[in-house]
């Protein structure tokens, strides 16, 4: 016999319901039926619950594509933003980001900086690497084809009116399965330009894999 | 296989198409500009490199040696230089 449970979900209405409550309380809690967001009264504002955490803005898997755009991603709804990049090449390349906005990738200006080390089990020193006005950040390298390199991009500030900063973190697959190897990057876009997103393509060839954007909510 | 995939997070509309022709020659443009920028790095190591190199190697003509050299300018990297 299934478990019954007392009706005493979160309010529902809609926006205008809401707006237009009165006795509100901290605690109280609140569902828009016409914007499927959950919201709680904290004593003094109403706050989206929805948005705290990490959350989900989009995804997609690609196939032998050279580019891949992201548009509308960033908002004023989050600051930060971490992205999860997931492929593999069809040849020995770079995959690159550039921010983009209304639909066309900003590479003009030479504003991307970037300083990475690069380091392999097994030697005992790495390489360090410092671009300085660049039109793109270059994100990781792939030496061997068909193994993927994952990357975890975590994003700052790239809708808001400030620089856009980064810090990535890239594995590089390799055939050879003992050895690993890693890429880890800061980034600066060093205009405060508002971006609604992203690309990544490769210097050649193209990627197969996925990838997924996620919003930091506080 | 088309140039470009553009993911629309707003709407979920998904366009997949070849680059426009102002596309492809500001592409052009930017793969030119990051080869230049690379090979003036590239060069501006090496003019480094050379310097380093000098700089150890007169410091030895005084009569340094490597270990009084590491100490004295930490960023020169003894083993880069040649010997004489």
């Amino acid at each position: 016999m299934a478990k019954a449970f007392p009706n005493t979900g979160a309010i529902t209405g809609t926006n205008a319901d809401r707006l237009a409550l009165s006795g509100v309380f901290e605690g109280m809690q609140f569902f828009e039926t016409d914007t499927n967001k959950m919201l709680v009264f904290d004593g003094s504002s109403w706050v989206e619950i929805n948005n705290i955490g990490l959350k989900l803005i989009t995804s997609s898997t690609f196939s032998a594509q050279s580019t891949v755009a992201i548009d509308n991603c960033f908002s004023s709804t989050y600051n930060s933003y971490y992205i999860i990049w997931y492929a593999y090449s069809s040849i020995a390349n770079y995959a690159s980001i550039r921010l983009r906005a209304g639909g066309t990738a900003q590479s003009t200006g030479s504003n991307y900086s970037y300083v990475s080390f690069r380091a392999i089990s097994g030697n005992s020193s790495g390489v360090l690497e410092v671009s300085e006005s660049q039109n793109e950040w270059r994100l990781t390298a792939v030496d061997d084809t068909q193994y993927y390199s994952p990357a975890v991009i975590n994003l700052f500030g790239p809708y808001g009116p400030t620089y856009t900063m980064g810090l990535e973190n890239t594995l590089i697959g390799k055939a050879t399965t003992s050895e690993a190897q890693f890429r880890t990057l800061a980034t600066t876009h060093q205009v405060a330009n508002s971006y609604d997103g992203f690309e990544v393509f490769a210097n050649t060839g193209n990627f197969t894999g996925t990838l997924a954007v996620y919003g930091f909510g506080v | 296989m088309a140039d470009i995939l553009i993911v629309n997070a707003k709407t979920g509309v998904v366009i997949e198409r070849d680059f426009t022709v102002e596309e492809l020659e500001q592409r052009k443009i930017d793969k030119e500009t990051v080869e230049r920028i690379e090979e003036e790095y590239m060069l501006k190591q090496e003019e480094e490199l050379k310097i380093r190199i000098s700089a150890i190697n007169h410091a030895k003509s005084l009569g340094f040696t490597d270990e009084m050299i590491k100490v004295m300018y930490p960023g020169l990297i003894v083993e880069d230089a040649t010997e004489e």
